[in-house]
């Protein structure tokens, strides 16, 4: 116990150490990096509208969407902040942070210190988001790099990622890299004070939030995404996506239009009256004169093959009784 | 008595405050957080759980982390 004593309040000299340096927070660097991030998603919808990519654009709508979410957070907090300069930071001792170190003891599953790498650690209970299980994290504090951006990382202990991606072990955890989303200006404000305890009870609290407006890969989808016709659980990168309503269909499942080539499910194509394949809602029209759908190659001018042929039946008889009249007439 | 008031929401802060002699967690959190309900947010004294009717003491820290941060992507 005496031992364990001593090395914590090593690693609190330590971080102590690393915090010196540490640069005051800076709000308007956020508001800078948030605005930057708007643009980009406002021109990717852009591009995509202008190409007419529908699922594309509400894909990167929600995205800009939650960007600007987080601006308008961003620009709240900067006017807080602007309040609270007037008044004394809060200043961090080696006491304080082995209090700190003692109180993760107590609040999470598991602590580890490691002195040579300079690593505070410590492990999450279970967590579980929506009826998905995604079991605990280690989330990494990396001391020696605290006034960097982001110096720390979140691991899954016991991995459960989704069906499109190995990397994405919780819906908001890419690569070892948490997206903070708005807890992103208290972590930056509780490493700058030495509040290392409070650090991570902010993390894990975002660990345990679900936010299904801006996922990596939402929980719905966890497990695949389900096929619209034969309901079959589908990876999401092999899902295609009906044209004309959007859902997402499975490959089998999904019918080409014979005049567009575009996807579509059963219910939005409907067979052509004249040959028979499956036309889409868009390309099939109707014969000027029987009303029945066809696709394009089927029809000449407006009139299918069959209403062409009694077309010209009809003119035929037409002509060939008015030759049998001028030949009455005539005798 | 004079209390270290920590708050882990928004932009987050940590400064001193004066409060009366008693006050109680509850008390503390409706003054400074606001009208929003305190069982949605991790309320630490000392770096301890504690209960809504907990008097302070003069040097305590108390510090309010919302359960509902939400990350992104």
């Amino acid at each position: 116990m005496n031992n364990q004593i001593k090395m914590d309040y090593r690693a609190a000299a330590d971080i102590l150490q690393s915090l010196s340096g540490v640069r005051q927070s800076q709000p308007f660097t956020a508001l800078d990096e948030s605005v930057m991030q708007c643009r980009r998603w406002q021109q990717r919808l852009e591009s995509a509208t202008r190409r007419n990519w529908p699922t594309a654009a509400k894909d990167t709508a929600d995205r800009l969407r939650g960007a600007l979410d987080i601006l308008r957070m961003r620009a709240s907090h900067a006017i807080d902040d602007l309040h609270r300069r007037s008044q004394s930071r809060l200043v961090p001792t080696a006491t304080s942070i082995y209090r700190d170190l003692e109180a993760l003891r107590s609040e999470f599953e598991g602590v580890a210190i490691d002195r040579a790498k300079q690593k505070l650690t410590v492990q999450t209970s279970s967590i579980t988001l929506e009826d998905v299980q995604l079991g605990s994290f280690e989330i990494h504090l990396n001391w020696k790099y605290i006034q960097e951006t982001s110096p720390f990382d979140v691991t899954a202990v016991d991995p459960h990622p989704p069906a499109s991606s190995a990397s994405i072990p919780h819906p908001h955890v890419r690569d070892d890299s948490l997206c903070e989303g708005e807890g992103s200006d208290a972590i930056r404000r509780a490493l700058s004070d030495g509040r290392i305890y409070d650090f991570f009870c902010i993390v894990e609290q975002i660990l345990r939030t679900y936010n299904a407006g801006s996922a990596y890969v939402s929980l719905s989808d966890w497990d695949g995404v389900t096929c619209h016709d034969c309901g079959q659980s589908v990876d999401p990168d092999e899902a295609r996506c009906c044209y004309k309503c959007e859902q997402e269909l499975c490959e089998e499942c999904s019918t080409s239009c014979c005049d567009c080539s575009d996807s579509y499910c059963s219910d939005c194509v409907s067979p052509c009256h004249g040959c028979g394949d499956d036309c889409c809602y868009y390309c099939l029209k109707s014969c000027d004169d029987c009303g029945e759908k066809f696709c394009h190659p089927c029809l000449n001018e407006g009139i299918c093959d069959d209403c062409t042929h009694q077309q010209n039946e009809a003119k035929a008889e037409a002509e060939a009784e008015q030759q049998a009249e001028q030949s009455s007439a005539a005798v | 008595m004079q209390v270290l008031l920590i708050s882990n929401d928004a932009g987050g802060y940590a400064h001193h405050v004066e409060a009366p002699d008693g006050t109680t967690v509850q008390q503390m959190f409706e003054r400074h957080i606001g009208p929003y309900k305190a069982d949605s947010y991790l309320i630490r004294v000392n770096r301890q759980p504690a209960t809504a009717d907990q008097h302070l003491r003069d040097g305590d820290r108390v510090s309010f982390t919302p359960l509902k941060i939400e990350g992104a992507a």
